[in-house]
């Protein structure tokens, strides 16, 4: 009788709380504990040699990082793989869907085949693409033999790495991408490209006044999602380049991996991966404030 | 405004085939009605008149003017899709202004006949909402005023009323016509929807498995239906269909069916099998057995106020339906007979084509 009582007292947000209790443990475990720990190395000077000592610095990591020639290359190659890759991967997406949409023999099966490249992790896509683009093994090659040039091509060099890394990167992503985008194009009433047709759209018009606005929000939210995917992408590059040829494609995340593992500058690492995570946070606050609000406010 | 001729018209879709040799002719002003259960043909013919779909074969003609290979804009209808479609991101005013987009008219005159369909249909208070900001019926209102703002020469509506609620579909059916009415041009309306049909159409066409049934003015095709499919489509309740056989002998007709052996008044038909078709309001309920009446049993009764319908099983389990006076006191189980009026009254040949009609209309 008096466990009954109790029960019934439990407030509304107390009981939500009570069911929330296991994820906020695990997140506090998998995500404050790391987050904190890595808040606290940035702020030290960590060294294993001569035993284990981590000194306290301050911000001087992040006053170095932020002067770092090093860091700024970084910066810039990830901003310009993850703009490429992006670019790509939404293109390809919308074009994929578009042509899915179509009506056609075996879709099912055309579906099946076109999502499979998104099932492929990351370290695979990088394995498949540095046979791919590399000199010995390469598509490139393989052509300039078959048009008898005798001569390898390796597009894997200073000048051309981080757009095979993006072309790589958007062949992973643009499936899902597309799959989202069908699922909106599936909602459009085909009595609708009939209205257009009555009022005499052009093709464009027709794809801008109604084929394109119920993709609008979905465009908006993957081109999120593929941003941060790709500032944050590190296999694939470990896989397909290792940062190279030289720091050709030594994107932020790989810069990171170098200082704070291979280099064992523990602290100056984490110090620069809460510059990767301003970068993210930030990219996607501009996007939202010019963009994401916009549609958001025209569902 | 113009005639509009459909000769010959053939439409299939891979083996599929949706319309069979149609020839419809639709009369200058006339509101016509397609008329026809789902997947009868209906909206695909609507399509080709509209120059959404392109036939197989046949033409279709404006004015006697072959327009077959001519896109939708060149024809200048204009057309109002089911659930009142418009394009989900403009304003109702931004809607209709894209039926005028191609037409090279000046800013004035283009804003003066935006606001003249506005006034027509009462929306000018909508012109700045999205469609999501509207209701069904004010949708369906400025889905009208974008199709007269193009002042077309015909209004093609395919199912317009279809996903609106019965009330406003009352309001709104009497308006379309009210409006068609003033503005005196050809409508050609699609619809399932045998009421809608009903009050709506000049003429109504009747559709089935891709072929013209009849067409008729209304009252032709409720009270001399000229297949058996017509017959059973139209009227509410709907029509009570007797199978049996006609026999003659002694140069008298008689129908025999398993519980009734009836003699319509009707010019001597062939012998055969045959189907009787019976009005509900003409089917009366007696409660003693008599000649050229089924037994039946009361399987359910419908008060509607004015009247009743009452429903009933003959032997064979067969429902047939009577309009009775609002007091019918039978109840349910309660043993009657069902005497079909021998002058109003239908048969139909083996193939569904109608016989003979009562003598006496």
């Amino acid at each position: 009788m008096r466990a009954a009582q109790r029960t019934a007292e439990l407030s509304n947000l107390q009981f939500s709380l009570l069911l929330a209790l296991p994820v906020l443990v695990f997140l506090l475990l998998v995500v404050a504990y790391p987050l904190g720990y890595a808040l606290w190395m940035s702020l030290h000077e960590i060294s294993f040699f001569g035993g284990y000592k981590a000194v306290f610095v301050g911000v001087e990591h992040f006053a170095d990082v932020i002067g770092d020639r090093k860091f700024k290359k970084s910066l810039w190659v990830t901003v310009r793989f993850t703009l490429e890759s992006v670019a790509l991967a939404m293109v390809a997406g919308l074009l994929i869907a578009l042509v899915l949409n179509r009506k056609m023999r075996f879709a099912g099966l055309v579906r099946t085949i076109v999502i499979l490249p998104w099932c492929i992790s990351l370290y695979g896509t990088g394995v498949i693409f540095s046979y791919l683009a590399k000199g010995q093994t390469g598509i490139g090659t393989a052509i300039a033999y078959a048009l008898g040039i005798e001569e390898a091509v390796n597009v894997v060099n200073k000048q051309w790495v981080i757009e095979v890394l993006a072309v790589g990167n958007a062949w992973n992503m643009a499936p899902l991408v597309a799959f989202f985008l069908l699922a909106n194009l599936k909602t459009i009433p085909s009595r609708l490209y009939d209205l257009a047709a009555i009022d005499r759209m052009s093709r464009l018009e027709t794809f801008l006044n109604v084929t394109l606005p119920p993709l609008r929000f979905t465009l908006f939210v993957f081109t999120c999602i593929t941003t941060v995917l790709s500032m944050k992408l590190f296999d694939f590059i470990f896989v397909l380049s290792g940062g190279g040829p030289g720091t050709a494609s030594a994107t932020l995340t790989y810069r990171i991996y170098k200082e704070s593992f291979k280099d064992l500058d523990l602290g100056y690492g984490a110090a620069m991966s809460f510059m990767l995570l301003a970068l993210i946070l930030g990219t996607t606050l501009i996007l939202y404030g010019l963009w994401g609000r916009r549609e958001a406010r025209s569902i | 405004m113009s005639r509009i001729q459909i000769d010959r018209l053939h439409k299939t879709f891979h083996r599929h085939v949706a319309v069979r040799d149609l020839d419809l002719t639709i009369e200058n002003g006339e509101l016509l009605v397609l008329l026809g259960p789902s997947g009868c043909g209906k909206t695909t013919t609507l399509n080709c008149i509209a120059g959404l779909e392109t036939p197989t074969s046949g033409r279709v003609l404006f004015d006697d003017e072959d327009v077959t290979a001519a896109s939708p804009h060149q024809r200048n209808i204009a057309m109002v899709f089911q659930s009142s479609l418009l394009y989900p991101h403009m304003t109702a005013r931004q809607n209709i202004r894209t039926s005028l987009a191609k037409q090279k008219l000046d800013r004035a005159e283009t804003d003066r006949r935006i606001s003249e369909a506005s006034s027509i249909l009462g929306i000018e208070a909508l012109l700045d909402k999205l469609p999501s900001q509207l209701s069904g019926g004010e949708r369906q209102r400025v889905a009208t005023a974008k199709a007269i703002v193009r002042q077309p020469t015909a209004f093609l509506l395919d199912e317009p009323l279809a996903a609106l609620d019965a009330a406003l579909r009352l309001t709104l059916r009497a308006e379309l016509v009210n409006l068609q009415k003033r503005l005196g041009t050809t409508m050609i309306v699609v619809t399932h929807d045998q009421v809608e049909a009903m009050t709506m159409g000049d003429r109504i066409a009747v559709m089935n498995d891709g072929r013209l049934e009849q067409i008729g003015t209304p009252d032709e095709i409720y009270n001399r239906p000229a297949t058996l499919f017509v017959a059973g489509f139209v009227g509410s309740p709907p029509m009570n269909l007797i199978e049996g056989e006609i026999v003659t002998q002694d140069g008298r007709t008689r129908f025999v069916s398993r519980d009734l052996t009836f003699e319509p008044k009707l010019a001597a038909g062939d012998a055969g099998p045959a189907t009787l078709g019976i009005r509900p309001q003409h089917l009366h309920i007696h409660a003693e057995g008599r000649n050229g009446a089924v037994p039946v049993t009361v399987f359910a009764v419908e008060h509607l106020g004015r009247e009743s319908v009452v429903i009933l099983e003959d032997g064979g389990r067969n429902k047939l339906h009577a309009l009775v006076e609002p007091g019918f006191a039978g109840r349910v189980g309660d043993r009657l007979h069902a005497a079909p009026d021998p002058t109003h009254c239908l048969l139909f040949d083996r193939a569904g084509s109608v016989l003979s009609h009562a003598a006496a209309e």
